[in-house]
């Protein structure tokens, strides 16, 4: 018997490395719910951040350009808000869902080379930011906060296999779940919208807030191109998406503020 | 001993630069450069450290691990490869060789290569598999693996004969 283990004992140690290996992979979510998650995100964050403190000064421009878009757009919507609420009552268009918390945000760290990307943000818990709550850049779909540690936290991006976002198209209000091929950075499909709901080319696609998770109404992208699978009579449809994910650098983490409300109360249902 | 605090600093300066650089470049959003693998393959490997150096290529997996939040799959590829060395070295040099394949690239040329590139393509089609964690993936996996393999060796050749030439002088 111990010669046994002793003529094999390299094979046997591989055996039981892989096997560790192998069970940190398939165990991931035990893994992130631990405290060494915690204190390995702490250390690699901040990290990434000192990188990202002196690499960040080569995107200023390309950051200032993205940021005073979005400012103007903004103050576009200010102005037609500005006149919407003169005419009106504020208090009936006030709807009751709409508290939001929107947290500013710097992603220190991100990889859309990966099978699964992720990206790290530069706060966390201290924030207030907590796990599963949406980051959106501008208007649209970023990822979802996955780990917190204290100062940092770990965002799943979108463009990931774990993520199904529920959307809807826009004008049809039509209800879809969008999934990312996993090839490019720039596209991801939709399966479930049949011949009949009259999609084209250029609608756009938004989240439907039915999931607790994303708000309702944040963009994900516009339709790119539909081809007809004619054995079934659904259409697969390619979306953009409405993030540039590999430039994208200041985001907001968006949550709802009855977020822990409606969670528990899912899990209720559950 | 020297030879020991050598390999130290290679394994350090690896993860370094794999960490540092590396991770943060990205080609046609398909290829990954995982230069670190360089260690596993110049690794002074004899019959009596086989199980050292599965223990070293395991902690070399699981620290690129931490930093890239990728859980066990660098791991899993690592000491996968790191067990199959000396069986791939058997394959391509008829006996069962240890043989240290530190300077092998001047002294074997076309051997090391194809040392290298069996290496290469199995930890990296093992890395994206894991990742995938599903046959449907697989055209994907493919894909990535060749690109991948093709980018990690340039970039190990390129290192290996700045290396060689700094040696022989």
């Amino acid at each position: 018997m111990f010669k046994f283990f002793q003529k094999y004992s390299t094979f046997l140690i591989f055996l039981l490395l892989e096997s560790v290996a192998f069970a940190l992979i398939a165990n991931q979510s035990v893994f992130q719910k631990s405290l060494f998650a915690k204190s390995v995100i702490e250390v690699t964050a901040s990290f990434y951040n000192t990188t990202n403190n002196i690499t960040q000064y080569f995107w200023l421009k390309n950051d200032n350009k993205k940021l005073s878009a979005e400012n103007a757009e903004l103050q576009r919507k200010v102005k037609v808000l500005e006149k919407f609420i003169a005419q009106k009552n504020y208090e009936n268009t006030l709807d009751g869902d709409s508290v939001l918390i929107i947290i500013p945000v710097k992603i220190v760290y991100k990889t859309v080379d990966k099978i699964n990307n992720y990206m790290i943000i530069n706060k966390g818990r201290k924030d207030g930011i907590r796990k599963d709550m949406s980051v959106v850049s501008a208007n649209s779909v970023v990822g979802v906060v996955q780990t917190v540690s204290d100062n940092y936290a770990v965002v799943i991006s979108v463009l990931s296999q774990k993520l199904k976002i529920s959307g809807k198209l826009q004008k049809a209000d039509y209800l879809c779940s969008i999934f990312w091929n996993g090839q490019s950075p720039r596209k991801c499909n939709i399966e479930n919208i049949p011949d009949h709901v009259a999609a084209a080319v250029g609608d756009t696609i938004v989240t439907s807030g039915y999931s607790s998770i994303f708000p309702e109404n944040v963009v994900v992208g516009t339709i790119k191109k539909i081809t007809l699978n004619p054995s079934t009579a659904w259409n697969n449809i390619e979306i953009e998406y409405a993030t540039d994910f590999m430039t994208v650098s200041f985001v907001n983490v968006v949550a709802n503020a009855r977020h822990n409300e409606l969670n528990s109360l899912q899990q209720s249902l559950e | 001993m020297k030879e020991n605090l050598q390999y130290a600093l290679y394994f350090m300066l690896l993860i370094a630069v794999q960490v540092l650089v590396l991770n943060q470049i990205c080609l046609f959003g398909f290829g990954c450069i995982f230069l670190y693998t360089l260690f596993i393959l110049i690794y002074p490997l004899s019959k009596n450290n086989q199980i050292q150096f599965l223990f070293i290529s395991f902690l070399l997996g699981f620290i690129i691990d931490l930093f890239s939040n990728s859980y066990g799959t660098h791991t899993f590829a690592c000491t996968l490869i790191a067990y199959l060395r000396p069986h791939i070295t058997k394959l391509y040099n008829g006996a069962d060789n240890f043989e240290p394949l530190k300077k092998s690239y001047q002294k074997f040329g076309g051997l090391f290569i194809r040392y290298a590139v069996t290496m290469i393509l199995i930890h990296h089609f093992t890395l994206f598999m894991m990742e995938a964690f599903s046959l449907k993936l697989l055209p994907i996996v493919l894909l990535k693996t060749l690109v991948s393999s093709i980018l990690t060796m340039i970039f190990i050749f390129f290192i290996q004969s700045l290396f060689i030439k700094k040696n022989a002088r």
